[in-house]
C-alpha cells in the first residue's frame, strides 16, 4: 500500500511539473514586446556592422590587424568555423557587411521578418567568429537575441510585414512564448555567473569596485570621479550592483519583487551607458530585461501565467 | 499550427517533448562555458563541467556561448595600451615610449565609441596573449609549462607581425629609421586611488602615468614621464 501511495504521488508529481513546464514553455503569447527587442536589435546590428565598416581595412583583407594566420592561430582548438576566414579579398568582406547592415535593418523594420531575423544573425555570427578578438559584451546580447527572435514570430507586431499584409492576423503563438523564456532564461544564466564573478573579488566586497570602475581612464565618458567624495555612497551602490546581479535569477519571477529587480536593472545599465562608454552595450541589456516586461494582450492564454 | 477559429497558435503536443529535449540541450550549452570557466584553479577543473564543455564544444563554439560573463569581475583591473613606434639602429635596453608613437585605443581619432571599444578590445586582447621573450631558470625545469609557453609565445609573435603589418600601422607610414621595422609596446595605465584624483595629485587621462610593460620576464619599469600624443 505504502509504495503503491509513493508511486501515486510521483506519478501525479510527474504529470503536474510535465504540464506546468509546457505552459512554460509553449503557452501562446503575443509579440508586442518581442517587437520591440527585434526593433531594438536589428537596429544595433546594422549600427554594429556599419562600424566595421567604417574601418573596414583594420578589420578585414590581407592588411588587417588580425589576418588569416592569427585568427587560425586563435581558433585552432575551437569550432569557430566562418566563411570570412582565409579570405583575404577586401571586396568580399564589403559585400558581406554591407548584407549584414541590409539584414540588420529589414529586421529592424518588420521586412520579410522570419526569413530575415534568422539571416541576420548568421551574418553577424560569421563576423563575429572572424573578428573575436574585437568582440565584447555588446556582441554577445546582441547574438543571443537575435538567436532567440529568430524562433519567435515577432515581425507580427510593429513592421512592415504587417503593414503589407504578409503577415494577416496578429496571433498569440507559442514560439513567442518560447523566444520569450529562452532570453529570460539566458539573461538569468548571465547575471548570476556575471554576480558571482563579482563576488570572487575583494573590491566588490569592501565597496571600493564602483570607485576603481569610474577611475578607469579609457571606460570613461563622463567623469564619474566625484563619487571618491562619498565612499558611503560608492559603496552602497557597489553592494547593490554585486547582490542585485546574483539575486536577479531568483527575484525576477515573482511579480511582488520584478519590478523592483527591473528598475535596478534600467540604473545599473543606464549608468553603464552614460559613464562607462558602452552606449550601446547598456542599451542592449535594457531592451534585453524588456523580455520580462508583460502587457496585458500580450501574456500567455490559458488558466494561469507561470511566471506568475 | 495557427488554429484559425481563436487566432491562436498551438504546439502540437506530440512536437513538445521533443522540443523541451532541444530546449534542455540549448541550455545545457548556455551553462556550459560558465560552468567549466568557474570550476577551474591551478589543480584542475571540475571533471563534470569539464566534460559537458568538452562534449558540447562543437555546438558552445560554434553558437557563439562559450563566454564566462566575467563583466568588470573579479575586480575592475588597470587598462591596457598598444604603442606602435618605429624601431631605432641602436635601442635602450628598456623599452620606452617615444613622442612618434601611435597609441590605440585613441578616443580622439576612433570614432565613433563603438569603434574605439574595438580597439580598446584589441589592445586588451594583445596583453592578456603577452608571452615573454623568454623563461625564468626556475621556470625552464617545469617540461609542461616550457611546452605551453612556446605555443603561448608563436601566437604572440603572430600577433606582433600581424598588427605591424597591417593598413593601420603601414597608413601612418611607420617603417622605422632604415626600415628597421616597427615594435609593439604594451602599455598599462594603472588605477588611482581616490586621494590621488581628488587632491590633485594625479589626473585621470594622464599619459605620463603609462607604464611600459616588459617584453622579457624581468619585472616591470616605470617610466614616469613618457609622454603619449
Amino acid at each position: 500500500m505504502k509504495g503503491f501511495g509513493l508511486t501515486r504521488f510521483l506519478t501525479r508529481w510527474w504529470t503536474e511539473f510535465w504540464e506546468s513546464l509546457e505552459g512554460f514553455f509553449f503557452q501562446p503569447s503575443g509579440a508586442l514586446v518581442l517587437a520591440w527587442i527585434r526593433i531594438a536589435t536589428g537596429g544595433m546590428i546594422a549600427y554594429i556592422h556599419l562600424v566595421w565598416l567604417l574601418s573596414l581595412e583594420s578589420f578585414f583583407g590581407p592588411a588587417a590587424l588580425l589576418d588569416h594566420e592569427a585568427i587560425s592561430m586563435l581558433h585552432r582548438n575551437a569550432w569557430k568555423w566562418t566563411y570570412l576566414d582565409g579570405r583575404e579579398s577586401l571586396w568580399f568582406a564589403c559585400v558581406h557587411e554591407l548584407f549584414a547592415l541590409g539584414a540588420g535593418l529589414a529586421m529592424a523594420f518588420g521586412c520579410w521578418t522570419r526569413w530575415v531575423t534568422p539571416l541576420a544573425w548568421f551574418l553577424t555570427l560569421m563576423t563575429a567568429h572572424r573578428l573575436a578578438p574585437f568582440l565584447f559584451g555588446l556582441d554577445q546580447i546582441v547574438l543571443m537575441l537575435a538567436m532567440y527572435l529568430s524562433v519567435s514570430h515577432s515581425g507580427d507586431r510593429w513592421s512592415l510585414d504587417r503593414q503589407f499584409g504578409l503577415v494577416r492576423t496578429e496571433s498569440k503563438h507559442w514560439r513567442n512564448t518560447l523566444a520569450t523564456r529562452l532570453i529570460q532564461l539566458h539573461l538569468c544564466v548571465i547575471y548570476f555567473f556575471g554576480g558571482l564573478g563579482k563576488a570572487r573579488g575583494w573590491m566588490w566586497w569592501d565597496g571600493t569596485a564602483m570607485w576603481f570602475a569610474a577611475a578607469s581612464y579609457e571606460y570613461q565618458s563622463m567623469d564619474l570621479t566625484w563619487i571618491g567624495r562619498y565612499p558611503t555612497l560608492g559603496s552602497i551602490l557597489t553592494h547593490v550592483t554585486l547582490f542585485w546581479e546574483i539575486a536577479y535569477a531568483a527575484l525576477v519571477w515573482p511579480r511582488l519583487t520584478r519590478p523592483w529587480i527591473l528598475a535596478i536593472a534600467l540604473l545599473v545599465h543606464a549608468g553603464i551607458a552614460i559613464f562607462f562608454g558602452m552606449i550601446t552595450f547598456g542599451l542592449m541589456m535594457i531592451v534585453a530585461n524588456l523580455a520580462f516586461v508583460t502587457w496585458p494582450e500580450q501574456e500567455p492564454t490559458g488558466p494561469e501565467n507561470l511566471a506568475a | 499550427m495557427i488554429n484559425p477559429q481563436d487566432g491562436v497558435g498551438d504546439c502540437r503536443p506530440a512536437y513538445r517533448k521533443w522540443l523541451l529535449g532541444l530546449v534542455l540541450v540549448h541550455c545545457m550549452g548556455v551553462l556550459a562555458e560558465p560552468l567549466f570557466f568557474f570550476s577551474r584553479s591551478d589543480f584542475q577543473s571540475g571533471p563534470e563541467f569539464f566534460g559537458l564543455r568538452r562534449s558540447m564544444a562543437p555546438y558552445v563554439d560554434w553558437m557563439y556561448l562559450d563566454h564566462g560573463y566575467f563583466f568588470f569581475a573579479p575586480n575592475p583591473g588597470p587598462s591596457h595600451l598598444v604603442a606602435i613606434q618605429s624601431k631605432v639602429p641602436e635601442p635602450p635596453r628598456a623599452s620606452s615610449l617615444r613622442g612618434d608613437a601611435i597609441v590605440f585605443p585613441n578616443r580622439n581619432e576612433h570614432w565613433p565609441r563603438l569603434l574605439y571599444h574595438r580597439y580598446f578590445m584589441l589592445s586588451e586582447f594583445y596583453n592578456n596573449s603577452f608571452a615573454p621573450t623568454a623563461l625564468s631558470q626556475q621556470d625552464k625545469s617545469d617540461r609542461m609549462f616550457v611546452e605551453r609557453w612556446e605555443s603561448d609565445r608563436r601566437f604572440y609573435e603572430v600577433l606582433q607581425r600581424s598588427i605591424s603589418k597591417s593598413a593601420f600601422v603601414g597608413k601612418r607610414a611607420m617603417q622605422g629609421a632604415d626600415g628597421l621595422g616597427v615594435e609593439l609596446l604594451r602599455l598599462e595605465r594603472p588605477l588611482p586611488g581616490p586621494e590621488e584624483i581628488l587632491k590633485g595629485v594625479r589626473r585621470l587621462g594622464d599619459s605620463r602615468e603609462l607604464i611600459v610593460l616588459p617584453e622579457g620576464p624581468e619585472p616591470a619599469v616605470e617610466p614616469l614621464g613618457a609622454g603619449v600624443p
